[in-house]
């Protein structure tokens, strides 16, 4: 008897984590791309007042930032400085491929930040704020999304997780 | 004089040129490395290196050769990398540089760009299809600055308005540097460092020695920094290269009056040069001491220091 009160904790105690794991990840992915957005703030000031490099702008913005995007920061801003010569899309498009593991967004959001590092780099001022601003624009409307999902399914999943869990106790015993 | 050491030119001028060149250019025998003024890289051209009054270009093996066939060519590609490595992948930072033609490096190099200009309303707004490069190497000469020091300074510590005379490739802006350095002990020193060659400012730190008075404004056309800092920072004495234009001239003129002391450079080789460019021939009246340089042994020869007392000019 006492087995099968310790598997139902188990069973229960797995599934609210996968509930709330699935919660957190749709809240992170707000987070994060809410973090992008002002992060492309930054970027715009940097360039548009000091004329910043741009390794030594994402070194800047790592400094403004904090968790997996920090990290990726650290990266593109090696990658771009790396004397054996990397363009900048290819060493953003690398470090978005490192770390997209440890980021809660999704493949649009992906595909949207990979297409921003196109633009990085070439042409003037006026050119690559004009590429911030579309990215801006376009990760608004994906953190309008993730904002909607959160607020739907956010409680949504931390409760499936633990009635999912219970149920599967009762239909067991 | 000395020049540049082995592992100067491994941290400061290799890291800039692509990879491909890189690795055959760091080869090279130290003698040739230690000679080097220039590095000349041409789309789909040999690979050029001027040093010591000769030139000669590079083989894919590292070697040395007078024969264009031999040499290891510069492809499109390689230039394009060395390009990004120049602009650290930042063109937009670049452009009012790009605009005059150059590129600053750190510690005071320089990176001379030409191609297929832009143009806006006639103006040159940037190159495109870069088509060569020429990497200057400037060499840092402490004690250059003893031979003319002097001159430059009177009996009663006031300091001479200074103008040095030299064609290119003559030592003035090394010369100029040294004479910042040295005043820069005692006399608070400005400097408008409009190129970035006399005091390469890095992260607000100057990576040449341009002693501890010396202030620097870095990357500002020399008018408007002169006079910021005589607004400002109430330099005894001003330190600025290649003087030409007619705002800089006023600017010069703005320093003299307010009781700064100017010493400046401008190109020519020798002082009837001076006479014939109606700028400077307004200017002249305004100095005391004209330091002709040539190449006659080497660069940073002292042909002579001219005096205004002598009536020298």
């Amino acid at each position: 008897m006492i087995f099968k009160w310790m598997g139902c904790v188990a069973i229960v105690s797995a599934t609210t984590a996968l509930g709330f794991g699935k919660s957190r990840e749709i809240k992170r992915r707000a987070e994060e791309l809410e973090t992008f957005i002002n992060a492309a703030s930054l970027l715009c000031n940097e360039l548009r007042f000091t004329r910043t490099t741009l390794g030594k702008a994402f070194e800047k913005l790592a400094t403004h930032t904090c968790g997996e995007i920090k990290r990726f920061f650290d990266t593109v801003s090696v990658y771009v400085d790396d004397p054996d010569g990397i363009t900048v899309a290819k060493a953003w498009e690398r470090a978005l491929e490192e770390h997209k593991s440890g980021l809660a967004l999704n493949r649009e959001d992906m595909k949207t930040l990979q297409e921003f590092g196109m633009v990085l780099g070439s042409g003037d001022v006026e050119g690559q704020i004009s590429g911030i601003s579309s990215l801006q624009e376009r990760l608004a409307i994906h953190l309008a999304d993730a904002e909607e999902k959160r607020d739907k399914n956010q409680r949504l999943f931390t409760s499936l997780g633990i009635y999912t869990g219970l149920l599967i106790c009762i239909l067991l015993i | 004089m000395r020049y540049l050491e082995k592992n100067d030119l491994e941290h400061e001028i290799f890291p800039y040129i692509s990879a491909q060149l890189r690795g055959v250019l760091k080869r090279l025998p130290v003698s040739c490395r230690n000679d080097m003024e220039e590095i000349r890289l041409g789309a789909e051209r040999p690979v050029t290196i001027y040093g010591s009054g000769t030139s000669f270009f590079v083989t894919p093996d590292a070697g040395q050769t007078l024969c264009a066939e031999r040499a290891i060519i510069c492809s499109r590609q390689a230039l394009e990398e060395t390009i990004s490595l120049l602009t650290k992948n930042s063109l937009y930072a670049c452009t009012e540089q790009l605009k005059q033609g150059f590129l600053s490096l750190p510690y005071g190099h320089r990176a001379g760009i030409v191609g297929t200009a832009v143009l806006e309303k006639g103006e040159v707004l940037h190159f495109k299809e870069i088509s060569g490069v020429n990497l200057r190497i400037r060499r840092e000469v402490k004690g250059f600055a003893n031979t003319v020091i002097q001159d430059i300074i009177a009996p009663d510590g006031q300091i001479y308005n200074t103008l040095i005379l030299s064609a290119p490739q003559c030592g003035k802006t090394t010369l100029l540097r040294d004479i910042t350095r040295t005043l820069g002990r005692d006399y608070r020193v400005g400097v408008v460092d409009e190129r970035g060659e006399i005091a390469a400012m890095s992260e607000g730190v100057a990576q040449n020695d341009v002693g501890v008075r010396t202030e620097v404004i870095s990357g500002c056309p020399k008018d408007k920094g002169m006079l910021i800092l005589i607004r400002g920072m109430s330099p005894q004495v001003i330190l600025t290269d290649e003087m030409g234009r007619k705002e800089d001239a006023e600017a010069v003129y703005d320093a003299i009056n307010s009781g700064v002391k100017v010493i400046t450079t401008v190109h020519g080789s020798c002082l009837e040069d001076l006479h014939k460019r109606p700028v400077m021939a307004e200017l002249l009246p305004v100095f005391d001491r004209v330091i002709l340089l040539s190449r006659r042994h080497g660069a940073g020869t002292v042909e002579g220091v001219f005096r205004r007392e002598n009536h020298d000019f």
